[in-house]
């Protein structure tokens, strides 16, 4: 019987596009395994975004089967085994894509709501 | 879909375990150096991360495609429940392997006759090219010069290439001499054909009169072994020395499908092979070579024939005599002309409506049995609606479980259908010539087994799994039967077993029909002697020999045999009666005009052949010992000379031929000539010394032996004397005179036992089916009968009640079946000998013995339900 998974939120597309894309920006900076990518996004967005780490990894083996990353072991900066992974040239420019979106998207959202932002403002 | 991924899901699981496992020593680890205590440190990681088995089983199902998984796990789960119930899946998986077994054994001759070509490069563009005569009425094939004329002239074709009507020769080598069967063709033969080459070559330009051969597969294997050192060696060909240059593919046998040709040697010398004799009356036939064409490349069968059309008229022109209504006709290389394929398209569609009723009842005792097991899940099905289940949901496992019986039934069927392929390989039809009865398996029929396999397993699954996935609710929750619709007096199971019965009605009378044919023809008096005769053939024509030559070899060979103890007569004849062919020629009274005249069968025979196989005289005398030179003389049958002179004297009497004239000295009774069902043919015995100079036969003669004692110590004798006189002549046909006969018996034989076999399976399937739906009957209202019991009725009538409803059910399929019985026999007729179609034997015997055994299929569920325990029954459940 097929059934529907209640505990998904709804516009969970929406966060994983979102995921997908700031795990790509962080590697921009260089190969990172996992645990390091979910400390970075956290850090960055000065903990705003505290996703649940676990959450990351099925994103990245999504992001790696569609070829925008690369993975191989390594050692960790702790000299434990881990999963490193490498942000491919298809990687790059799907992150230069996206990033286009949302800017567009944030400025567009912006101006929606620029108005009421202010109005709330100005009331304080 | 990405397969990769989905095949390595096991290995990506173990490094994801890996990778969580690091991050969350990673995580603990920065937790302590903040100065967590240990165990805090690693709640608070594992509190971050989440549920780990979470995250590994989305990353599972991230690499596994959704139908697939709910197919693999039906699949899986419908192994498990037809494991569980081993003797339903062995009762649908051999009545559907029979079913489908013997479609695709039908199914293989189709393709052969109707689907397949030979075996020949590009056949689209390689043409069979036919003559017509009287503007299209009549078709026929190339004489020399109207090939010769075609050939030099027409522009449609890269080039043309001919060969030769069947030649029989005399294989010598190692082993013993072979009579085998080829062709000559044109030098050409092998580059228009485009033939791929097994070992060595075709022909080449300028070996037209080369003594070269090249041999088929088949020959190759058996005669020399499979000896790939074969090209190159000499071998003896009618007792002239050729060489092997080739040997061709499997499986081809000359371009034309129902003749199977074993060697092929260039057209000009076919006369060495064939004897000046034959190619005079082959000349005297009309025209003998078959003609393929290769189209020049962009050229369209449509301006090919244009071409034709306009060559045609103007050879129709040049020679009217010859050529007058001259037409070509084209055709696809090896595809049988539509009068062909009209003749087999008969005798291939009853086979196959046959089969189709033999899959039919199958089929619906197939869907009985599901039906069987679907009223036992009930309980499981409504549960699961009560659950939510949706329809297609409960309909799709029921669905794929048939699938996969029918899909074992047909691995099962192709299996059953291969080891009749092989018997028919191994069969030895008793004709004289050549025909080519090997079937194979190819990718075309073993899509057909599957298709069926697949349509078969829908049709008998679909009804059972849409009955079932519809429980009526309360019944099942008070634990009743659930398919039951109350006030439906006609179940689907009911009207499954009446189409059975009365499938099996048509097929058993049909069976009836041949068997009393089979019979009545074997009842049939030939008209000469049977028993304690014995035959062995040999063809000194096709092994070398001159006229003289096979006179003296005639004679001596009859003088040597005639001295073996045991042997009481021996005398030579050009044929054996019931051979399957004839020789006939026009005779006239010497003072008619040709019209008169009407075609007898011809005889060459010695004096001493009527007293030998016991040919009873009405008038005259034997041949008197006639000189080879000397005035002609024959014996007529009682037909021939009713049809000749009516009630005069015909002792005396003068015939004539084309060419002789003859002298009746003597009239011996009728006597069966080709087949043992015609009618008497006028018949016309010659002496054979005296037409040894004729036509070589192309059966070569035989000797007919009258014996006393043991058969097979006497033929092992002749076989001796015939080797000692000469070791390279090959002997063949040796018979007893009962076992030709039985040879000759073998159409309604084959006809009895094809539709005996599919006859008695639907009787064993009906029955079955039968008995599993009174038993069913039985089972479901054991509690009403036990009521019953209770309140009075006799065991007695309990018993006539179960027996009535079974026999009610053969009796609407006998008033059902019997008019189809009926209007399959009318078609069935023409093949039928002494049978009327509505033959009231059969047309009553039938219907009683079904009947007997319908009782005897009911009589065991009556019995049990007469042995209910009234106080058990009423406890029950």
């Amino acid at each position: 019987m097929r059934s529907v998974d209640k505990t998904k939120p709804v516009n969970s597309e929406l966060l994983k596009g979102t995921l997908d894309m700031m795990i790509l920006r962080t590697l921009v900076m260089g190969d990172a395994h996992g645990h390091t990518i979910a400390k970075v996004i956290e850090h960055s967005s000065e903990n705003v975004l505290e996703v649940e780490q676990g959450s990351l990894y099925p994103a990245l083996h999504r992001l790696e089967d569609r070829g925008w990353l690369d993975s191989h072991w390594g050692v960790s900066e702790n000299n434990r085994k881990a999963r490193f992974y490498r942000l491919t040239k298809e990687g790059r420019r799907q992150l230069a894509a996206e990033t286009g979106r949302w800017k567009k998207m944030a400025r567009a959202i912006g101006l929606v709501m620029g108005e009421s932002l202010h109005e709330k403002e100005s009331e304080r | 879909m990405n397969w990769p991924r989905v095949s390595r899901r096991k290995k990506s699981d173990v490094e994801v375990v890996r990778e969580i496992a690091l991050h969350l020593e990673e995580e603990t680890h920065e937790n302590c150096e903040r100065g967590m205590p240990e165990g805090e440190a690693r709640r608070k990681a594992y509190l971050k991360f989440g549920n780990p088995q979470r995250v590994r089983e989305e990353i599972w199902r991230q690499n596994s495609v959704a139908v697939l998984e709910g197919l693999k796990r039906d699949v899986q789960h419908g192994i498990r429940r037809l494991l569980r119930a081993p003797s339903i899946v062995l009762a649908v998986v051999i009545s559907l392997g029979l079913g489908i077994a013997a479609n695709v054994f039908i199914f293989t001759a189709v393709n052969k006759l109707v689907l397949e070509g030979p075996p020949v490069g590009d056949p689209v563009t390689l043409l069979d090219l036919y003559p017509t005569y009287k503007h299209g009425d009549q078709i026929g094939k190339f004489t020399q010069r109207l090939y010769d004329d075609l050939h030099g002239q027409a522009n449609s074709f890269w080039d043309m290439a001919a060969y030769d009507m069947i030649l029989p020769a005399t294989m010598g080598g190692d082993n013993d001499p072979e009579r085998v069967w080829g062709q000559s063709a044109t030098a050409n033969f092998f580059k228009v054909a485009e033939l791929p080459i097994w070992l060595g070559r075709g022909f080449v330009d300028g070996e037209e009169r080369s003594p070269v051969v090249v041999v088929s597969y088949s020959l190759w294997r058996r005669h020399f072994n499979g000896d790939s050192a074969v090209v190159g060696k000499a071998v003896s060909l009618s007792g002239k020395s050729f060489t092997v240059i080739g040997v061709t593919m499997p499986g081809f046998r000359g371009i034309n499908r129902l003749l199977a040709a074993e060697f092929w040697v260039p057209e000009g010398v076919r006369e060495q092979l064939a004897g000046a004799q034959l190619d005079e009356f082959n000349a005297r036939m009309g025209g003998q070579l078959s003609v393929i064409a290769r189209l020049k490349p962009g050229v369209g069968r449509k301006e090919a024939q244009v071409e034709l059309d306009t060559m045609a008229k103007r050879f129709a022109a040049a020679s009217p005599k010859e050529n007058e209504g001259l037409g070509f006709h084209m055709e696809k290389a090896g595809a049988l002309l539509s009068s062909q394929k009209a003749m087999f398209a008969v005798f291939l569609t009853a086979l196959t409506v046959v089969a189709l009723l033999v899959l039919c009842i199958a089929c619906s005792n197939v869907a009985n049995l599901l039906l069987a097991r679907a009223a036992g899940q009930h309980g499981e099905m409504a549960v699961r609606i009560a659950l939510g289940a949706t329809r297609w949901q409960l309909v799709r496992p029921m669905l794929l479980e048939s699938g996969m019986l029918a899909l074992a039934g047909g691995v099962f069927g192709v299996v059953l259908c291969l080891v009749a392929l092989h018997g028919l390989a191994t069969f030895h039809l008793p004709l004289a010539a050549p025909i080519n009865l090997a079937l194979s398996m190819d990718w075309q029929v073993l899509l057909y087994a599957f298709v069926l396999s697949v349509v078969v397993g829908m049709l008998c699954g679909l009804w059972p799994a849409l009955a079932a996935s519809r429980p009526v609710l309360p019944n099942s929750l008070k634990g009743e039967s659930a398919l039951d619709r109350p006030g439906k007096r006609w179940s689907l199971r009911n009207i499954l077993v009446v189409v059975q019965i009365s499938l099996c009605v048509v097929l058993l009378c049909t069976t009836g029909l041949f068997l009393r044919s089979l019979i009545k023809s074997a009842a049939v008096d030939p008209g000469f002697q049977t028993s304690r005769i014995l035959m062995v053939s040999i063809d000194p024509a096709h092994n070398g020999y001159s006229m003289e030559k096979t006179q003296l070899l005639l004679k001596s060979l009859q003088n040597h045999v005639l001295s073996l103890p045991g042997v009481r007569s021996a005398v030579w004849t050009d044929k054996v009666p019931m051979s399957f062919y004839g020789q006939r020629d026009v005779f006239l009274k010497t003072a008619d005009k040709a019209e008169n005249g009407f075609r007898t069968e011809v005889y060459d025979v010695e004096a001493g052949y009527f007293d030998t196989i016991g040919i009873p005289w009405v008038a005259g005398k034997d041949f008197d010992h006639a000189d080879a030179n000397g005035p002609k003389q024959a014996v007529a049958n009682e037909r021939f000379v009713q049809q000749m002179f009516g009630r005069e004297r015909a002792v005396g009497q003068l015939v004539k031929s084309e060419q002789n004239t003859y002298e009746i000295v003597g009239v011996v009774k009728n006597t069966k000539s080709t087949t043992l069902s015609e009618e008497d043919e006028p018949i016309l015995y010659r002496v054979l010394k005296q037409n040894v100079f004729a036509v070589a036969p192309v059966m070569g003669y035989s000797l007919l032996v009258h014996y006393e004692g043991n058969a097979a110590e006497i033929s092992t004798a002749i076989r001796r004397e015939i080797r000692d006189s000469d070791p390279s002549l090959a002997v063949f046909a040796e018979k007893t005179m009962e076992e030709h006969l039985s040879d000759a018996l073998i159409f309604p034989k084959v006809a009895a036992a094809v539709f005996g076999i599919f006859g008695l399976s639907g009787l064993l399937l009906a029955c079955v089916g039968l008995y599993g739906v009174m038993s069913y009957a039985v089972s479901s209202r054991t509690r009403e009968i036990g009521v019953r019991l209770a309140l009075g009725a006799t065991r007695n009538g309990v018993r006539r009640l179960v027996v009535r409803q079974g026999m009610m059910l053969s009796a609407i399929a006998f008033i059902i079946g019997l008019p189809m019985a009926l209007a399959a026999s009318k078609v069935a007729a023409r093949a039928l000998y002494g049978v009327a179609a509505h033959d009231w034997v059969t047309f009553t015997g039938v219907p009683c013995f079904l009947a007997f055994t319908a009782l005897i299929a009911c009589w065991f569920p009556a019995q049990r339900a007469a042995s209910v325990e009234p106080q058990r029954a009423l406890r029950h459940e």
